[in-house]
């Protein structure tokens, strides 16, 4: 009985797995290096939006980028950590070459260097020993399907996205999968290929300025150290507030999670979450508790007035469709936060909770 | 808007059950083929009427992932209502429904409604359980039992309600603290109003106008 159990769950497993295996048959999805000349286009949309004068005005700027950018990327060396690198990233990496932008940040060439043939004995390993075939397979399902890349079940993407998670599941067996990793990943396979959309998942969870391997191991000694650390921004900062979201029982644990563990993925626009993410893979994980205090800076006064249902609506819906003002506005708005929270020694959480946490719950990275 | 009572409930389950859709379907009446990840906690909410009142069901949905129990129990507590869903198509949801359900009375109130949903009725030709293993399981346990649909709408209001009523008939017969909030039931400012009209015209009567 036990034994067909077992070969049952094998059987499963290997059906799973074969299934990313195959050709697509179905829509062609872009090859690496295609340039969209318009980010919206990528996604399904019920209705097309008219490109406003704004929008001209972008393109334009867009096309100015990419030729400073190309010569960036040219002489990274030169460039590397200089002003005018750190400024251009908060202007937004033209999407033409984000990918590689990405890719110097996180220096993958390095790592893949140092790791040759890494990936693939993982990818191959993971087909045997993977514990998370199942959940992966379910959770590539529904990670942005409304995305032209993912949208397509069991397509080229959807391998790409199952085969690094699966890779990573056995590559980091303390995280293993965590939900909310397949929204990175699949972020990251938006302009890196399959083997760089690894690495520069590996390097997002372990290296110093990012360390999300906190954010995914069992307990989540990170999020819980990050939500501390946001009730004491609101509490200084946004006293009123606080007292608003308390009374009505708003517990930050609701609508931080996905700001945190996915770096606003699914809580701000496309067009804002990837300017964010420019910005969180240069700077790292400071980003995200100003970016959690910019958020209710600006709306403030909105959420003054929301009782409970509302608060949950505006913050994980509405602002996922609109964030009622323009990227340039917010990023510039970020800087701010960022600028304000640094001299208040607020910028990062203290590494006190952090022991706190690590006495309940065990291991934890706390840079 | 005015309530007589809150119900608080929380949803349970592996994950890719529908737990989501379920919240969703009886929250907006629409079903979203393929629903984003729930990573944490997320709510939603509704108001019914029982025995002519109006009562608000607050419902927490949560990840169906193991390791976020870590994060999901702490909101068992304050629940009145639970509704522990399984996939009728793939029978693992099913097997693992014991140790949910140790979980959730371990760390709920004792009162706490337990609903077991089964659902995914609509993909009959998929389904690896039967009907009765659920009745049965239900009986066993001394949960109240249902099969849904998420997709086409089938049973979905009714397992909602139908918990609200035991809910609300436990009430009746005083087994709920309802002063207690942790035990997911809170009185609503329209109660509360009415009880004092009442009082107060009563009050009245008593003194026989005697303000005049």
């Amino acid at each position: 009985m036990k034994k067909d159990i077992e070969s049952l769950i094998l059987e499963e497993r290997a059906d799973i797995i074969s299934k990313y295996d195959k050709v697509s048959l179905g829509l062609c999805v872009s090859e690496w290096g295609i340039i969209h000349p318009v980010l919206d286009a990528v996604f399904v949309r019920e209705e097309l939006p008219t490109p406003s004068v704004q929008e001209e005005k972008q393109k334009h700027q867009e096309i100015e980028r990419v030729g400073k950018w190309l010569k960036m990327v040219k002489k990274w060396d030169k460039y590397w950590n200089s002003d005018k690198m750190v400024k251009r990233v908060y202007k937004g990496i033209p999407l033409q070459l984000r990918g590689q932008a990405w890719a110097l940040l996180l220096e993958i060439e390095k790592v893949k260097k140092e790791n040759s043939g890494k990936y693939e004995i993982m990818k191959k390993q993971a087909r045997s020993f993977s514990t998370e075939i199942k959940q992966i397979d379910l959770d590539v399902h529904r990670t942005f399907r409304n995305h032209i890349m993912f949208m397509d079940r069991f397509g080229i993407k959807q391998q790409a996205l199952f085969h690094v998670l699966a890779a990573y599941s056995v590559y980091n067996t303390e995280v293993s999968y965590c939900q909310g990793m397949s929204q990175i990943a699949a972020i990251l396979l938006m302009y890196l290929n399959e083997e760089d959309a690894f690495w520069a998942l590996s390097q997002l969870l372990t290296n110093s300025k990012h360390a999300m391997h906190g954010f995914f191991i069992p307990g989540f000694p990170k999020l819980h150290r990050y939500q501390a650390h946001h009730e004491q921004i609101l509490s200084k900062l946004l006293p009123k507030l606080k007292k608003h979201m308390d009374k009505e029982q708003m517990s930050n644990g609701i609508y931080t999670t996905k700001w945190f563990l996915q770096c606003f993925i699914d809580r701000t626009p496309i067009t804002l979450t990837l300017r964010l993410w420019d910005i969180y893979i240069l700077e790292g994980e400071r980003v995200l508790p100003a970016m959690a205090y910019t958020t209710l800076k600006i709306h403030k006064k909105r959420l003054l007035k929301l009782p409970l249902e509302d608060l949950r609506e505006f913050l994980q819906e509405d602002l996922s469709k609109s964030f009622f003002l323009p990227d340039d506005v917010v990023v510039e708005q970020l800087q701010g936060a960022m600028a304000e929270l640094r001299k208040m020694k607020l910028d990062l959480p203290s590494c006190l909770p952090a022991l706190f946490y690590a006495a309940m719950s065990g291991p934890l990275s706390c840079p | 808007m005015a309530y007589a009572y809150l119900f608080k409930y929380i949803i349970i389950g592996d994950t890719g059950v529908g737990k989501s859709c379920l919240l969703l379907q009886f929250t907006d009446k629409r079903f979203q083929p393929v629903h984003d990840l729930t990573i944490g906690v997320e709510f939603g909410a509704r108001m019914i009427t029982i025995d002519g009142k109006q009562i608000k069901l607050q419902i927490w949905d949560t990840a169906g992932q193991e390791s976020f129990r870590s994060i999901t129990r702490s909101y068992y507590r304050g629940a009145a209502g639970a509704l522990l869903v399984y996939d009728i198509t793939r029978r693992d949801t099913f097997n693992h429904l014991t140790t949910w359900l140790e979980d959730a009375r371990q760390h709920s109130n004792s009162n706490m409604v337990i609903m077991l949903i089964g659902n995914k009725s609509d993909l009959e030709s998929r389904r690896e359980v039967k009907k009765e293993e659920g009745e049965a399981f239900a009986r066993e346990h001394g949960l109240i039992f249902m099969e849904t649909s998420a997709k086409t709408a089938s049973n979905v209001e009714e397992a909602f309600i139908n918990t609200a009523k035991e809910i609300y008939e436990k009430i009746q017969e005083g087994v709920f603290d309802i002063n207690n909030e942790a035990n997911g039931i809170k009185i609503g400012p329209q109660h509360a109003a009415t009880n004092s009209t009442l009082s107060g015209s009563q009050g009245g009567q008593q003194a026989g106008g005697g303000c005049c």
